[in-house]
C-alpha cells in the first residue's frame, strides 16, 4: 500500500507531545500506545543511562529497559503524581529491574570470577571527566559525589549502581558491616548537605 | 537555631540507609518494609534520603537507547493495546448493527479533543483531505483521503475476511440506509487495502465496510469493521 498519509496523525502525535506526564499516564491507563510511545520518547536516555551504568552490557541494558518500560505500560494505572515524578518512578523500577538482573546468579558469579576489576569499575574515578557530560545537572551530582570521602563515595556506588548488598560490600572490602552502614549513611546525608534538599528534589 | 535531628534509640534506623539505596537482600526488604508500617522515625528518616538517592541516577554518564528497542517495546504495547481492546469489544459487537450506526459521537470527539485535530479532518499540502476513520473490529488505522469529490481508503492492521468472503464498501446518507457499492476488496499480505470509494462523496454521511459474499450483497449481513464519518 502506499504510505499511509501522515498528516493527522502528526498532529495527533504532536497534541500528545504538549501533555504532561500525568496526563499522558491517564491515557496510558486506558491503553493508548501513541500516549505510551511519548512517555517513552521523554524518559528512554535516563532510563537506559542508569540501566547501562549498572550493568555494563548494552545487551542487558537493553533487557531492563524492556522489562521496566512493559511494567510501566502494563501498570500505568498505578502512577499517582502524588507520590513523585514519573521520571522518578521510571527509573525506580530500572534500578529494581537491573538490581534483579545484577543479582541474578550467573551475572553475579562473572562479576564474582573478575572481582579485581569491580572497585575500578563502580568507583569514581573518572572524576575528573565532568565536563564531559552534557547535561548541568550530571555534573552537578557528580561534583556532589565528588564531594565524599572515597570510602563514603565506594560504598554508595558499589550499592546503587552495582547492585551489591551491604553485607556483600562488608566482605568485598574487608570491612565491618557496621562500618559500611554507617559510610552509607553519612555519604547520604553529605550529600544532602552539598545539594540541598530542594535542589535533589528538583531532579528527580 | 539548630534542630535536633530524629534519633533511633533502639538502633532501628541502621538499615535506612541501605534500604534507601536498594541494598539490602530482598528478605531484609521485606523484614524492613514490615518495620517502616510501624516506626514513623524511620519514615521519617527515609524520606529526608530519598531525594538524594533519586538524585543519583544523574549521575550516569548520559546515553541514548538504540532505536531498535523502541521498535521491540512498541511491537509488544501495540499488540497488547490491540487485544485490550479486543477483549473489550463483544459487549459492543452484541449491540448490532443497528445500535453502532451512528459512530458515537462522545467517543469521536473525545478522541479528537485528545488529538487537538478539531473533527479530525486535515487538508494536506495538495488540496486533499484527510479524515481519520474508526476502527471498530479486526483492523488497526484506517483514513480516507478525498480528492475532488471522490474517496479513497486506506486501511491498516487488517485481518483477512472470513473464508470465502470479501469485504463490501457501503456508503450511507444521513437517515437513510447504507447503500451497496460495487468495491469489493480483500488486503494485503500485510493487512493494508487502497479502496477507491465509488461514486461522488457529496452528501455522503458515513462510509463503512462489512464482509459479505463474493459478488457482494444488496443489503449489509455483518457489523461494520470500519467507519469513516464525513460530517
Amino acid at each position: 500500500m502506499a504510505p499511509f498519509r501522515r498528516s493527522a496523525q502528526d498532529k495527533a502525535d504532536a497534541a500528545l507531545r504538549h501533555l504532561a506526564d500525568e496526563e499522558l499516564m491517564d491515557l496510558v491507563s486506558s491503553s493508548d500506545a501513541a500516549a505510551f510511545s511519548v512517555i517513552y520518547d521523554r524518559h528512554s536516555a535516563a532510563a537506559y543511562s542508569l540501566a547501562y551504568r549498572m550493568v555494563g552490557r548494552k545487551n542487558q541494558a537493553d533487557d531492563v529497559v524492556q522489562e521496566a518500560f512493559l511494567s510501566l505500560w502494563r501498570a500505568g494505572g498505578r502512577y499517582d503524581v502524588k507520590r513523585g515524578s514519573l521520571r522518578t518512578w521510571v527509573l525506580g523500577i530500572v534500578h529494581n529491574r537491573a538490581i534483579d538482573a545484577l543479582r541474578r546468579a550467573t551475572v553475579h558469579d562473572s562479576r564474582r570470577a573478575s572481582d579485581e576489576g569491580i572497585e575500578e569499575r563502580f568507583e569514581a574515578g573518572d572524576r575528573t571527566d565532568l565536563e564531559a557530560y552534557r547535561r548541568g545537572e550530571a555534573g552537578e551530582v557528580r561534583a556532589a559525589l565528588g564531594h565524599l570521602p572515597e570510602d563514603q563515595l565506594k560504598v554508595i556506588e558499589l550499592a546503587y549502581f552495582g547492585g551489591f548488598t551491604h553485607s556483600e560490600i562488608a566482605e568485598m572490602l574487608n570491612t565491618p558491616l557496621g562500618t559500611v552502614k554507617g559510610r552509607m549513611r553519612l555519604g547520604l546525608e553529605k550529600l544532602r548537605g552539598v545539594l540541598g534538599e530542594g535542589a535533589a528534589e528538583a531532579w528527580t | 537555631m539548630d534542630v535536633n535531628p530524629p534519633t533511633h534509640t533502639d538502633g532501628c534506623g541502621s538499615d535506612v540507609a541501605a534500604y534507601a539505596l536498594g541494598a539490602l537482600t530482598g528478605e531484609e526488604t521485606r523484614r524492613f518494609e514490615a518495620h517502616l508500617e510501624t516506626c514513623e522515625l524511620c519514615r521519617t528518616d527515609l524520606a529526608g534520603l530519598r531525594p538524594v538517592v533519586d538524585a543519583l541516577p544523574a549521575a550516569a554518564e548520559p546515553m541514548e537507547p538504540p532505536a531498535a528497542l523502541k521498535k521491540k517495546i512498541m511491537r509488544v504495547v501495540e499488540a497488547e493495546a490491540r487485544d485490550r481492546e479486543r477483549a473489550a469489544r463483544p459487549a459492543r459487537e452484541k449491540r448490532g448493527w443497528f445500535a453502532w450506526r451512528p459512530v458515537p459521537a462522545l467517543v469521536a470527539a473525545c478522541l479528537f479533543v485528545v488529538a487537538g485535530v478539531g473533527i479530525g479532518v486535515a487538508v494536506l499540502n495538495d488540496g486533499t483531505e484527510e479524515i481519520p476513520g474508526q476502527c471498530i473490529r479486526g483492523c488497526d488505522r484506517v483514513a480516507m483521503t478525498i480528492d475532488e469529490g471522490h474517496g479513497t481508503i486506506e486501511v491498516a492492521g487488517m485481518d483477512q475476511p472470513p473464508e470465502g468472503r470479501v469485504y463490501q464498501v457501503w456508503t450511507q446518507r444521513f437517515g437513510e440506509d447504507p447503500r451497496p457499492t460495487d468495491a469489493l476488496f480483500t488486503v494485503d499480505k500485510d493487512g493494508s487495502a487502497h479502496v477507491d470509494v465509488p461514486g461522488e462523496t457529496g452528501g455522503v454521511d458515513q462510509v463503512l465496510v462489512t464482509d459479505e459474499p463474493r459478488g457482494g450483497s444488496s443489503a449489509p449481513t455483518t457489523a461494520p469493521y470500519f467507519a469513516v464519518k464525513m460530517s
